[in-house]
């Protein structure tokens, strides 16, 4: 069992707010990612829970106890860093078993436990070889056999496949994904790659500007987005700004530039306020079909392979809409284009 | 784009090389075969120009010096000190040199400046202070005494060397080993310290040879009991009148330990930075 709580986190660098009150709950076994642009504070939040760096506010919880008064390295929270940071001047063996050996392990059980752990990344015969003597693939999974060995109540992840190139990152996001389950320790991810985000969590966490502007699980938080910046964050998205006109049987009318759109959400909206709504550009439609018909020009095509990318004009507002297989339409035609009623009403900024 | 001819194929890098070889032979390797040769020169002939090889080689003068029991004993001298100073020299720059490397010190700039202040000094200016403090603190004319004055000069450059080592190590390396469960003292020997040997292989070996070679201060504070051989060496050199043969001799006995130690230590150097490679980030 392993809870993690963090309670109005703050942490200032000089007049710079880094963390602004960040207050979240991890449950057991649950792998929730801080997703952000650079610089929004997930790196410092998390290296705030492994007691790296001392908030100036706030109180960070295992399992309800305070872990404050806890240095570094009496918590037992195991990290996973971008560069890797592996100690050169040890081999992988060493790399794994240091965890262990700082807790007084004796020898045998040690190396026990570092075989365990190489199995379990894959990298059995790798033992004697210097970090440097492996390819970047294998340092990232001799980083986290070193985490894991250990046994951590919680496991932190900071941006582990960034340094990757896609392909590989693809891989071993599956594989990180299936370890932490297997293992089903409480983790903690930091990326800015919202694909990674929602591919790998349980719930995630947006961050910008040091504060959590949103948390939910990866559907909601991409789907229903509450405000504009995660919206904007998570892939690219249409917004729309308008009146509500009338709001009846499940579905609100809204006024906008492109004529009265519906949208199937009722909950907390007001007849005669402005709203901003946000369409995904794999929901917007050519043709006519079920939704709100707007009609529009075609500005400009790319062609992405699974998908073709269009920026299509309408009503002076460019939308971009994403359409798999298909014709390929030219610049400048007249199409037809459907505005679903799945779009969500997103808030702020 | 076109290279220089320097960088054109190999008949290029070659012609480079051998300049840059020739350009070492004059600086470095033909003022040893001078040495040699001084130290070889028959003394009743002696070596005039314009010959360019001494017209009768003998070990007359290594005779001569090896029988003079002082070379022995400055020898001994000179091989006891020097250790002495680095190791003195290493475990007070491994602490300062985390300092300045490492921690945010509001008065750094000021900090290195008074570490270094002992090298900014002209060497007789600070061993002419130094020389009477050391006397009324009965310092002088002792091997301590010799020792403590030499580290004043020595310990500038290892603090210099040693910084920049700790200033190069990674921070998320520190942080992987306190969240792997290394408390301070763990760290320090087992993270800290082997990421910086390099550095401090280096800086100590720059100590050692510059213990052997110090003359200015060692002469002031511990003549006439204490003895190394770049003291002997000026004895026969300047002192009386020049015997280069005799000071020739006096060289290669300091020379041949110094080169020796150089490579030992290159070697072990070399294996040490590659342990220090970094991987591929």
């Amino acid at each position: 069992m392993a809870r993690l709580e963090l309670q109005g986190i703050t942490k200032r660098f000089g007049r710079a707010v880094a963390v602004d009150h960040v207050s979240l709950e991890v449950s057991d076994g649950e792998f929730l990612t801080l997703l952000g642009p650079s610089g929004c504070g997930k790196t410092t939040t998390l290296r705030i829970v492994a007691g790296l760096i001392d908030p100036d506010e706030g109180e960070v919880l295992l399992d309800g106890r305070p872990m404050q008064h806890l240095p570094a390295h009496r918590r037992q929270t195991a990290m996973v860093f971008q560069s890797y940071a592996l100690f050169p001047h040890m081999t992988v063996q060493e790399n794994i078993g240091f965890g262990l050996r700082m807790r007084g392990m004796l020898p045998e059980p040690v190396r026990t436990r570092v075989q365990e752990a190489l199995a379990l990344v894959e990298l059995e015969g790798l033992g004697d070889r210097y970090p440097r003597q492996l390819s970047g693939g294998q340092q990232q999974r001799v980083a986290v056999a070193r985490a894991v060995v250990t046994r951590p109540k919680v496991l932190l992840f900071d941006e582990p496949l960034s340094n990757l190139d896609a392909k590989l990152r693809e891989r071993l996001r599956l594989e990180l994904r299936t370890l932490q389950q297997r293992l089903g320790v409480t983790t903690v991810y930091v990326t800015h790659d919202q694909a990674e985000a929602l591919s790998l969590s349980d719930r995630v966490a947006v961050m910008v500007g040091g504060q959590v502007v949103e948390i939910g699980t990866p559907r909601e938080v991409y789907r229903t987005p509450r405000s504009r910046v995660t919206a904007e964050f998570l892939g690219i998205t249409n917004f729309l700004e308008g009146k509500v006109m009338a709001v009846a049987d499940g579905q609100c009318a809204v006024q906008t530039p492109l004529g009265v759109v519906r949208v199937d959400t009722t909950a907390g909206i007001r007849v005669g306020e402005t709203v901003t709504l946000s369409f995904r550009p794999e929901d917007v439609r050519i043709g006519r079909h079920e939704g709100t018909t707007v009609t529009g020009r075609v500005l400009h095509a790319s062609y992405l392979g699974a998908v073709t990318d269009y920026a299509v004009e309408s009503a002076g507002m460019t939308l971009r809409i994403h359409e798999g297989g298909g014709a390929l339409r030219g610049p400048g035609e007249e199409i037809t284009v459907t505005l679903p009623t799945t779009a969500a009403i997103v808030h702020g900024q | 784009m076109t290279h220089p001819w320097w960088q054109r194929g190999a008949p290029g890098r070659w012609m480079l090389a051998l300049v840059f070889f020739g350009l070492a032979s004059i600086g470095l390797i033909i003022p040893l075969i001078v040495g040699v040769l001084w130290s070889l020169v028959n003394p009743n002939v002696g070596w005039f120009p314009p010959a360019i090889v001494p017209a009768n080689l003998s070990l007359a003068n290594w005779r001569a010096m090896l029988s003079v029991p002082e070379i022995g004993q400055a020898f001994v001298m000179s091989f006891l000190i020097a250790p002495l100073v680095t190791v003195l020299c290493s475990a007070l720059a491994l602490p300062t040199g985390y300092a300045l490397g490492r921690r945010r010190l509001r008065m750094r700039r000021t900090i290195e400046l008074l570490v270094l202040a002992p090298i900014i000094l002209p060497g007789i200016v600070l061993a002419t202070g130094l020389g009477s403090m050391f006397i009324r603190l009965g310092l002088s004319h002792t091997i301590p005494g010799v020792v403590l004055v030499q580290t004043v000069v020595l310990l500038p450059f290892m603090i210099r060397i040693v910084a920049a080592t700790f200033e190069g190590v990674p921070q998320d390396l520190i942080d992987a080993g306190r969240n792997l469960g290394a408390g301070p003292w763990a760290l320090t020997r087992h993270v800290l310290i082997p990421l910086v040997k390099p550095g401090l292989f280096a800086g100590g070996l720059f100590t050692f040879i510059g213990s052997l070679e110090e003359f200015v201060l060692t002469f002031i504070v511990g003549m006439p009991h204490v003895q190394t051989l770049p003291v002997l060496l000026w004895a026969y050199l300047g002192g009386r009148s020049s015997i280069f043969t005799y000071a020739a001799v006096v060289t290669m006995v300091l020379l041949v330990p110094t080169i020796l130690l150089m490579f030992i230590a290159e070697r072990t150097l070399r294996q040490e930075y590659l342990a220090a490679g970094f991987g591929k980030v």
